[in-house]
């Protein structure tokens, strides 16, 4: 099971409102603005390491979703978006 | 400043009537040289101006009729480049009982000619182009200099106002006729006044549009002011904060409008009632 952790390489300022997010990171001067669910998907890995799958599932209860597979697979596009920025990176199993 | 074009000493003579030459207590001093003087590239071609701003030549050089612009733009350059602790939006800004209306916008959005209209109906002008708002406190700092005003935009304010002090129209620019309106007496007297930030409106002139304004959320006044930051990226995180607080601290709208009375009358609804 593909478990996920933040890096350490980039320094988020968060600002949040309404549900979504606004990150500032500092490795780039780069600014990302989230929607609910990719802040919420970074927010919880920030806050520590989560696999993929209890992440859609919580998530799927929280925000009142199905956990069906068009939902894990939106939220393992997220996870792979935030790796290509270098936000958070898939543990080596 | 200096120059021996008459045309730029006649815009000086017209548009800055009532500034204090040197202002040593305004909360914002820009320590630039700016020379604006003419030159023929070659022998018997015609003559052409170059902006000189301590003693660097940032813009190519200009047909000799849009001197007044570019003394106006040279100017403006030197206060997006001070190395002061400020994120700079490309905005204008007007005060009234302390509290600060930020309308930021892009060549065209009208947001010029509605904040010299705001001004005609008791506003005061913090700045026209640039809001320069310090990131220590979130104070819009006043730059108060001659309102640019473009194309039909010129005739609508002097509708809206016939006493409305607009000067020169300089035609054939490259954002077509520009006429600078001068700020009034009280602006240009309260230019140490700074003014923290109450309104945020965007803008938006569109012919024949039924005038509306409507909320937005902070996430996307958040999104619409990164669009207009002049120094954002520079400032880095400060940049971020300061934009950050600014939608925290003030209710965002847009506002369509056709005619400037309309849009007065939906600014003055939203900031009498909240």
């Amino acid at each position: 099971m593909a478990r996920w952790r933040r890096t350490s390489a980039h320094e988020l300022v968060w600002r949040r409102w309404d549900g979504n997010a606004a990150i500032f990171d500092d490795a780039t001067g780069d600014t990302h603005i989230l929607d609910a669910l990719a802040g919420e998907v970074l927010g919880r890995v920030n806050n520590g390491i989560v696999s993929a799958e209890s992440l859609s599932r919580d998530l799927a209860a929280d925000l009142d979703l199905p956990a069906d597979e068009t939902f894990r697979a939106t939220v393992r596009r997220t996870l792979e978006r935030f790796a290509a920025l270098g936000f958070v990176e898939e543990m080596p199993t | 400043m200096r120059s021996r074009l008459s045309a730029i000493a006649e815009a000086v003579a017209t548009n800055y009537t009532g500034y204090r030459v040197h202002d040593a207590a305004s909360p914002i001093v820009v320590d630039t040289r700016v020379a604006i003087v003419g030159e023929r590239p070659r022998p018997f071609a015609a003559p052409r101006i170059i902006a000189r701003i301590d003693g660097e030549n940032p813009f190519p050089s200009a047909p000799l009729h849009q001197a007044v612009q570019v003394l106006e733009t040279a100017l403006n350059y030197g206060i997006a480049f001070l190395n002061l602790d400020t994120l700079i939006l490309h905005a204008s800004v007007v005060e009234r009982g302390g509290r600060a209306l930020v309308l930021p916008g892009t060549s065209g959005s009208g947001k010029s000619t509605l904040a010299a209209a705001l001004e005609l109906r008791g506003w005061r002008l913090l700045s026209d182009e640039m809001a320069v708002i310090r990131a220590s406190d979130g104070a819009v700092l006043p730059i108060v200099r001659p309102i640019s005003l473009k194309n039909e935009a010129i005739d609508a304010l002097a509708r809206f106002d016939p006493g409305a002090a607009i000067g020169r129209r300089h035609e054939g620019t490259s954002k077509g006729i520009i006429a600078y309106c001068r700020p009034t007496a009280e602006s240009i007297s309260r230019g140490r006044e700074t003014a923290h930030p109450a309104w945020l409106v965007f803008p938006r002139f569109r012919r024949g549009a039924e005038p509306a304004l409507a909320p937005l959320d902070r996430t996307t006044a958040f999104g619409r002011g990164l669009g207009h930051g002049v120094n954002y990226r520079r400032l880095g995180a400060a940049g971020f904060n300061t934009l950050a607080d600014l939608v925290e601290a003030c209710p965002a709208y847009d506002l369509m409008f056709r005619a400037l009375d309309e849009a007065v009358a939906c600014i003055e609804s939203l900031t009498t009632t909240g």
